[in-house]
């Protein structure tokens, strides 16, 4: 039963009859062709990776499918190999579950594939297995999650973080660095629900090439995260200690013009908003300068900045502050609510 | 006191304060979160409280208008459009538009009232309901969206109206405060307003007004003028936001709030009723009315009894002065409205964790 | 109550109810029936609406606005003559004027 793409997912695409059997051949395996997946196994058998192994899982339900600058499959495909990158581990194999809202689109479909499997090969990372699934329409949310899983080697190119990265590694004095502007993709998706009309894209991208230059350069790196959901000021909290406080610049902290515009217009605020291609990184402070021009190098993080630095913290202080340009101090705490528009 | 040529210098000068206690109230829940936003409470002497009042107007609306809302929500071929303020509020049972809609209920966020009628040309089918809270910033929008609905003869569209006035609940704070040295003015609302309608509050009460805008300039320029009235006493209305304050405000505005909309008694959650508070559907345009009216405050249920948040609201008490704030009244588990939302003083007090104190 | 932002207004319907603003590149819809603007203008924006047209300085001069406070502060202390800055008030003082 040969796909028409200009049809739409029925239910029978996943009854696992032949109809699956075909959707599964024509739209997913010819894009992700590798010789793991091409075996078309129950399980993919891998070989061991050296050294430690990483392993991540995640899930994406976002609307709009397409957006710009990614679309939900682009999406999978960088947000779980930035988890296993924000590790130090260099990413191998992915695997794939989609499920699917009958009625979607053909094209649509073939079109998040295409992404995947572009991106895929991109990052260097092979899809090796998968799972699709069709449920009844419903739950009305744009028709497709995805689902992923990772895995990663923590010992890659002669490079061995086991020592390098943990919280109890960091210290008094170390640099807080991001690797680019905030806010890019929150504004971005937030704007096409709303109707707004600018250029803002999502800056969804893999952190591979920059994790891997400040490794290889021996840049002694504490922290990794990706600024995700609930944004920088939710990522700082959340890796502090108890004897640890972040004080950050307000000042040196990158947003685009046109995202703090939206901020101002929506009652936003960047530090609270999510990105799917900035990481923040707390290095050692002798190794800051350094830090700074190697993200620079990479396209990717042209607009990195040096935004704090770690500080002891007093009993009962909180854990992360801003300067504000004229020198007064706020407390930054982690989201709360859904960091939705606001008349007030 | 040298006069200030560069803003570090009002900064020195309020940092430096050594004079009498005061205490500046924010009318404007926007002040209140700008403030923390740009750490002013952390340049300003301990010795200059800003205290905040009645905050937003999302949180003092009663339990029941979310109620009423709620059962909007829930029916079927019907919407409920929102700003993303009101997501949180509970109604009387503790159920919010946010809750309802995890649950099913048909809630779309906006960012501004003109968007349902293109939603509501595309499906008319479907009745389109506004949950429409707001002060005079607010109001015109909803006014002029009613005249287009009429000239595009829409019927499906309905509002449930918790619309306030500034200047009565202004009125009642002068009339029960404790110890407020000024006010902040808010800007926005100030625009529709006007910055003269302060003056006669000001002169009855002896009570210093400054206009501000929401810049950290504009507010520490604004808290500086204050002192200097009160040092030399004056009750003056100045006006730090001349780029968008007229003395006279917005005539055009308000004479469009006039043709749709009239003042009432309005219930303020946790306060009770004040005249004049409200705004309401005039007679000719209640056909568009979704419930708006009967709206009370019942002032002995239990989430009333024990909660200081009318002494929050009015700036008798600070959040951090409350007995209850941040031990057993929380945002995950508020007692009253002041916390109930993170709009609310207490939530954005809570949120930032109070005043910060550090040494650099 | 009060989250406004002013940005440039680029075009006005036939009937002057709707236009579009532009903030530092986000195009907006907005309604524009509560003040009298033309594009070109900036106008501040609440929810959708424009509530005001503004002048847009880079920043509020609010020094200028304290230099005039000072200014007749000064004048009041020293009886009608510009007093010299640098004096301490003392806190109260007979007399209002609103």
């Amino acid at each position: 039963m040969k796909i028409n793409s200009q049809g739409k997912i029925t239910l029978a695409h996943g009854s696992g009859g032949s109809a699956t059997r075909d959707l599964i051949a024509e739209l997913f395996s010819a894009r992700f062709s590798n010789p793991i997946l091409d075996r078309l196994e129950d399980s993919a058998v891998l070989a061991r990776p050296e050294g430690g192994i990483a392993l991540t899982t995640d899930s994406y339900v976002i609307t709009p499918l397409v957006f710009p600058g990614g679309d939900i499959g682009k999406l999978a495909v960088c947000g779980t190999v930035n988890d296993l990158w924000m590790m130090g581990a260099k990413p191998l194999y992915l695997t794939a579950g989609f499920i699917i809202e009958e009625g979607l689109d053909f094209s649509t479909l073939e079109y998040v594939a295409e992404s995947m499997a572009r991106e895929a090969a991109r990052q260097g990372v092979a899809i090796v297995t998968g799972d699709t699934k069709v449920v009844d329409k419903g739950s009305g949310s744009g028709g497709l999650y995805i689902c992923t899983s990772g895995l990663g080697s923590r010992v890659f190119e002669g490079v061995s973080v086991e020592k390098l990265l943990g919280r109890e590694h960091l210290r008094d004095g170390d640099a807080v660095l991001v690797s680019g502007a905030l806010g890019n993709h929150h504004a971005c998706i937030l704007s096409q629900r709303l109707g707004i009309d600018n250029t803002i894209a999502s800056d969804c991208a893999g952190l591979g090439s920059m994790v891997r230059a400040l490794l290889q350069e021996g840049i002694r790196v504490k922290l990794m995260r990706d600024i995700t959901r609930g944004g920088l000021a939710t990522v700082l909290n959340e890796f502090l200690r108890e004897d640890l406080c972040i004080q950050l610049e307000e000042t040196a902290i990158p947003v685009d013009e046109d995202v703090a515009a939206l901020c101002g217009l929506l009652g936003l605020d960047p530090l609270y908003m999510a990105n799917e291609g900035k990481f923040v990184c707390v290095v050692e402070c002798d190794d800051t300068a350094q830090a700074l021009k190697v993200l620079r190098r990479d396209e990717l993080g042209r607009q990195a900045a040096v935004i704090g630095t770690v500080e002891p913290r007093s009993l009962g202080e909180p854990g992360v502050f801003l300067r504000t340009s004229l020198g007064g101090m706020r407390v930054v705490d982690v989201l709360y609510g859904e960091g939705l528009p606001r008349i007030c | 006191m040298k006069q200030p040529a560069q803003i570090q210098d009002v900064v020195a000068q309020l940092r430096g304060y050594e004079g009498e206690p005061l205490r500046f109230m924010e009318i404007c829940g926007t002040h209140t979160s700008s403030i923390f936003r740009h750490g002013i409470r952390d340049l300003v002497s301990s010795q200059i409280r800003l205290i905040a009042g009645p905050g937003c107007p999302v949180c003092v609306t009663p339990a029941l208008y979310i109620d009423r809302v709620l059962t909007w929500a829930k029916k079927p071929g019907c919407v409920v459009l929102s700003f993303g303020d009101m997501l949180k509020v509970p109604g009387s049972k503790g159920e919010s538009l946010s809750l309802a809609q995890a649950s099913g209920a048909q809630v779309e966020i906006i960012y501004g009232p003109h968007e349902v009628l293109e939603k509501a040309q595309n499906h008319p089918d479907r009745v389109f309901v506004l949950a429409a809270v707001g002060f005079e910033t607010t109001i015109p929008a909803y006014a002029l969206l009613l005249d287009e609905v009429r000239r595009l003869n829409l019927k499906n569209i309905k509002l449930v109206t918790a619309l306030k006035r500034l200047m009565p609940a202004l009125e009642f704070i002068c009339q029960n405060e404790t110890g407020i040295s000024g006010f902040l003015a808010p800007g926005h609302v100030s625009a529709i307003i006007g910055s003269q309608v302060y003056a006669p509050l000001a002169k009855e009460y002896h009570k210093p007004f400054a206009v501000a805008g929401f810049s950290a300039e504009q507010i520490l320029a604004a808290v500086y003028g204050l002192l200097r009235q009160v040092q030399n006493g004056k009750a003056e209305v100045h006006n730090y936001y001349r780029s968008a304050v007229k003395p006279e405000g917005n005539v055009k505005a308000r004479r469009i709030i006039d043709r749709v909309f009239e003042p009432g008694t309005a219930a303020w959650r946790g306060l009770g009723d004040i005249e004049g508070s409200g705004y309401y559907l005039k007679e000719e345009y209640r056909d568009f009315d979704g419930g708006s009216f009967g709206i009370r405050e019942d002032m002995t249920q239990p989430q009333n009894q024990g909660c200081r948040c009318a002494e929050v609201i009015i700036g008798r008490l600070n959040p951090d002065e409350c007995p209850r704030f941040a031990k057993g009244c929380t945002p995950q588990n508020p007692q009253g409205p002041c916390m109930v939302s993170e709009e609310g003083s207490c939530g954005i007090w809570f949120r930032h964790q109070g005043r910060v104190q550090r040494v650099l | 109550m009060c989250i406004a932002l002013p940005g440039k207004l680029i075009e006005v319907d036939e009937l002057g109810f709707f236009g579009t603003v532009d903030f530092q590149g986000n195009k907006v819809d907005v309604t524009l029936g509560a003040v009298d603007a033309k594009v070109g203008d900036y106008v501040l924006i609440h929810a959708g609406n424009a509530i005001e047209v503004v002048t847009l300085e880079e920043a509020e001069d609010v020094m200028a606005l304290l230099a005039e406070l000072e200014g007749a502060y000064a004048e009041d202390e020293a009886g009608g003559e510009n007093g010299e800055n640098g004096q301490v008030f003392p806190l109260f003082r007979g007399g209002e004027d609103a």
